[in-house]
């Protein structure tokens, strides 16, 4: 093979590789498949995860709290006015990933991070426009199913404080007493979480043009 | 149903049908919703899938389908399995837009033929094995990969 045809090749690797799906996509899709065909989710407990693992997590957990301590990652954690484009969002991305980890070691933790990925997401769509926002709304989308999955796996107690605002409540609790399979009420979920947003947006000024990047 | 099997059919074939989706859709929300779509149909019939009779000709025909589906709901007329099609352009297309990463794909491809360009994106862009290509195509992997050969210098200089 000449070392023009390798570099032919090369590009078209690239290529390929810009169209390659998301591993949060790839994930969500696998997860949605797998409960829509009725496979049971193997639990997995703590102690059948390997050492290494749990204390990777715990270690990752324990440096992302010493970031989040430090006044620029309290802000970047907490504000929805971080989105993607803000220079502090990798760091937000980076919190929520050790957060997430951690969550996992519980299924009551993890129903409680999912519902703050949620209503996160939602405020965070609301900020910005076209395109990415139907990222955002993707994404909240997959945080209310993986929400639903571990919600049905704990009883969470009677008056538990509720994270999420009441619109975005309502709007999950009509979805999951809707009819109809999974992939329709994710459709439904994602079309109402639209309604909801441009509502917000229309009774907001829109602080954030400058930031926004228009996707036409 | 097996979920190991499922998992495992799942595993090989997500990437590629996606992309297969992804170069003809300007978009990647619409990409991952044709996906989406196009699993959750192998799902319901995968109790007639057989993997010692077909790898990946199976769900590449649903996902043919289904795109070529979602084009006639559009009233545009394409090529599925021409990408320069697709992306150069025709009635139906003017709301839609697609990125310059397309345009790059449809600059690499513009020197080959209809055969050659399929070829290419199946191997090079969508990533299937010369065996899987031999299966849908109806042809002999080892005649596959000559022509592939053939056509990747063809290539070359219109990706300089």
């Amino acid at each position: 093979m000449t070392l023009m045809g390798l570099m032919a090749r090369l590009k078209l690797h690239r290529l390929r590789r810009r169209f390659s799906p998301r591993p949060a996509f790839r994930r969500s899709l696998h997860a949605r498949l797998v409960a829509e065909a009725g496979f049971s989710s193997r639990l997995v407990s703590p102690l059948e995860r390997g050492t290494t693992g749990g204390l990777r997590r715990v270690a990752i957990g324990a440096c992302s709290f010493a970031l989040l301590v430090s006044g620029a990652g309290a802000y970047a954690y907490e504000s929805p006015d971080v989105i993607d484009g803000h220079p502090l969002y990798a760091m937000k991305q980076g919190l929520e990933t050790a957060e997430a980890a951690i969550a996992k070691t519980s299924p009551e933790r993890a129903a409680a991070f999912h519902e703050k990925m949620l209503e996160r997401r939602l405020k965070e769509a609301e900020r910005i426009v076209n395109g990415r926002r139907e990222k955002l709304i993707e994404r909240a989308a997959d945080e209310r199913e993986r929400y639903e999955s571990e919600r049905e796996r704990v009883s969470l107690p009677d008056g538990q404080k509720p994270r999420l605002g009441p619109e975005i409540r309502d709007l999950v609790e009509r979805v999951r007493q809707g009819e109809g399979t999974r992939e329709e009420k994710r459709h439904r979920f994602k079309e109402e979480a639209r309604k909801l947003i441009e509502k917000h947006r229309g009774e907001k000024p829109d602080r954030n043009d400058d930031n926004s990047r228009e996707e036409d | 149903m097996d979920r190991k099997a499922f998992d495992r059919f799942y595993r090989e074939n997500i990437d590629r049908i996606y992309r297969y989706v992804r170069f003809r859709v300007p978009d990647e929300p619409t990409a991952e919703d044709l996906v989406s779509e196009v699993f959750m149909k192998a799902l319901a019939a995968f109790d007639r899938y057989d993997e010692g009779v077909s790898r990946s000709a199976w769900i590449y025909r649903i996902a043919h389908n289904h795109l070529a589906n979602w084009y006639r709901d559009r009233r545009a007329h394409v090529d599925l399995d021409d990408v320069r099609d697709v992306v150069a352009g025709s009635d139906g297309r003017d709301l839609e837009r697609f990125t310059d990463d397309h345009r790059l794909v449809a600059k690499a491809l513009s020197a080959l033929d209809a055969e050659e360009r399929r070829l290419v994106t199946l191997k090079y862009l969508e990533g299937y094995e010369y065996a899987d290509m031999a299966e849908m195509l109806g042809k002999s992997a080892t005649a596959l990969k000559m022509a592939a050969h053939r056509a990747i210098k063809k290539v070359r200089d219109s990706l300089k």
